[in-house]
């Protein structure tokens, strides 16, 4: 069973820019917590702290019980968020000259996964998400919405065990909104799902919420 | 080798395929243009300097002597001065040498006119793939170059060009009939027609066929000259049926002669020989092919080194934007390669992708200069023979 832990989390931008104090977080797989705010209020900012992307000044992010990631080596944490996380982009971060179906195995790619079950995982995501016509079509002549669909697909191909999406709808139509927070929630019913949102309609979804007006300091 | 890595570099270097042409492209003239320059000019030497070698001597006019050796024996298109058909018979009579005379002042369809003998077919070493050698005036044996480009055959006809469109009196195209194609060599004689040198001689005009000339066509007779008005027609063609009307004017010993291939008989005629000749007021000049070729190489090599020297400075200019070019493209494909550390790719695995497109695009590089480079050398002999033989 995954889970993640938080704790005592303080962290401030350099220059006396905004900052954030969290006491505690815990997550288990099944778990989906929404973090909500106005924009530039800080989401962004925490999801790259439970991800490692970011290192606090004090307290520490704990995935499994294992070391905090601030004190792992800086190889062994990229090797951690390739193998245990799915990561959505809130700006998509796809390589445009990579095709759709290259981009969603791109990760897989890197650890080493059998590419037959990984391309039939795909494959089925890029359906359930409505990008399949697109299998073949380089990433960079994707429309907005496509390309949200596509960060949301790849970081679900490796079945992850824990999932950070930053505003993984909002490029999409309330139609694709629905099927993308279906298909996470239902990737989180096996691992920890943290979905960063504005959007009270998807915040609604998930059992859990945090506000950004409690954390930030 | 890290797969993904390469997997990366490759679908990158093949998305952006004008950018890796072009970074290829300069690094493969970076590389090929030196590389060809050399083996150009060995192959060239290699080619050049064995038809020098069988070449034991030259007369002609005084005058340039490199000029005689690249004409004599590349058939380079050169105004030299003649000397007279006298002094190939002095040299047969004094028993000195083996004389072959060469007219060289006519071209067709672009080709030099190799005026001589049927000697030089022996000198040379030239054999026949199709058709015989010339058997009367106006036929011609057509190099394996000039066969080939302009698809001719034993039984065609060739035209020798007209020098002098505005020349009433000057020569005529003679239309000359193909007897034989020679065997390619990889020499000059590829790129030649070759004639008897009577038949040059009537190309310069120095004979003539025509109609009988008599009744109203006779204007005056004068000792061993007979005058005819305009109408009496000019043969431009030998046949079997006006053969017998071709007949030449003048002096033969004062008939002109552009070189002479010498062969002496042995070591001690041709210091004979060349001590005859060493007389700078004499109006001819005897060389040695060889020493002239190396005169020659000798200068290309100067000129190889330094251009050597600025393409080194080329080269390292070159190697610098390419490394330039590389920075920056990275640079500019930060985010890439932030989004790979996001998702947790390995540093070591970034750098070797980073590393995998250099040499993509090295290889690509250097396979396109290997590629110019075996090009250049494979052409080497027929590109210096067509360098030496341009006007």
């Amino acid at each position: 069973m995954a889970t993640l832990l938080a704790e005592h989390l303080s962290f401030r931008y350099p220059g006396g820019g905004f900052g954030l104090e969290l006491e505690r977080l815990e997550l288990q797989s099944g778990e989906a917590l929404a973090v909500l705010g106005s924009s530039g209020g800080g989401k962004t900012t925490l999801l790259r702290l439970l991800t490692g992307l970011l290192l606090p000044e004090a307290g520490q992010v704990r995935l499994n019980g294992g070391e905090p990631l601030g004190s792992l080596p800086a190889d062994s944490l990229r090797a951690l968020r390739l193998r245990c996380m799915g990561l959505v982009f809130q700006d998509f971060a796809l390589l445009d000259y990579l095709t759709v179906a290259e981009n969603l195995l791109l990760p897989g790619r890197f650890l080493g996964l059998e590419p037959g079950a990984a391309g039939q995982r795909a494959r089925h995501l890029a359906e359930r998400l409505d990008i399949a016509d697109h299998w073949q079509h380089p990433a960079g002549r994707l429309s907005q919405g496509e390309r949200q669909r596509v960060a949301v697909a790849r970081a679900l191909v490796h079945e992850p065990e824990f999932l950070f999406a930053d505003e993984p709808t909002a490029a999409l139509d309330p139609d694709r909104r629905g099927r993308v927070i279906d298909l996470l929630l239902e990737a989180g019913s096996s691992a920890c799902l943290i979905l960063v949102t504005h959007d009270p309609e998807v915040a609604a979804r998930c059992p859990r919420q945090l506000r950004m007006e409690d954390v930030r300091s | 080798m890290n797969t993904p890595s390469l997997h990366l570099a490759l679908r990158y270097v093949a998305r952006h395929r004008l950018q890796t042409w072009l970074l290829a492209g300069a690094l493969a003239l970076m590389l090929a243009v030196p590389l060809s320059l050399r083996l150009f000019l060995r192959a060239a030497e290699t080619g050049l300097r064995a038809r020098a070698e069988r070449t034991p001597l030259v007369l002609g006019a005084r005058g340039s002597s490199l000029d005689l050796m690249l004409a004599a024996l590349y058939f380079k298109r050169q105004a030299l001065p003649p000397l007279g058909m006298d002094a190939v018979e002095r040299l047969r009579t004094d028993g000195l040498a083996n004389a072959i005379p060469l007219h060289l002042r006519f071209h067709a369809q672009g080709a030099a006119i190799v005026g001589t003998e049927l000697d030089y077919f022996g000198f040379r070493g030239l054999q026949f793939i199709d058709g015989r050698p010339f058997a009367r005036l106006g036929d011609c044996v057509l190099g394996a170059e000039v066969a080939r480009s302009r698809g001719l055959k034993p039984g065609d006809a060739v035209f020798s060009t007209q020098e002098q469109v505005f020349d009433l009196a000057g020569a005529y195209p003679l239309k000359m009939r193909v007897t034989g194609v020679l065997a390619p060599t990889g020499t000059a004689d590829d790129r030649a027609v070759v004639v008897d040198i009577k038949t040059a001689w009537l190309i310069a005009g120095l004979a003539h066929g025509h109609e009988d000339v008599t009744g109203n066509a006779v204007l005056r007779r004068e000792a061993d000259t007979t005058i005819a008005n305009a109408g009496v027609r000019l043969f431009n063609e030998v046949t079997a049926d006006n053969l017998e009307s071709f007949h030449f004017h003048g002096d033969p010993g004062g008939f002109p002669v552009s070189a002479v291939l010498v062969q002496p008989r042995n070591a001690k005629a041709e210091a004979i020989l060349a001590g005859r000749f060493l007389d700078p007021k004499l109006p001819a000049q005897l060389i040695r092919p060889l020493d002239e070729f190396q005169t020659l190489m000798a200068t290309l090599f100067r000129v190889e080194r330094l251009a050597f020297a600025m393409l080194a400075v080329v080269a390292v200019s070159a190697v610098a934007v390419a490394a330039l070019v590389f920075a920056l493209s990275f640079r500019l494909r930060q985010r890439e390669f932030r989004t790979l550390d996001d998702l947790g790719v390995a540093r070591g695995a970034l750098l070797r992708t980073r590393l995998l497109e250099i040499l993509l695009i090295s290889a690509l590089g250097l396979t396109l200069a290997g590629l110019l480079t075996a090009l250049i050398f494979w052409r080497a002999d027929a590109w210096m023979t067509l360098l030496l033989a341009g006007s």
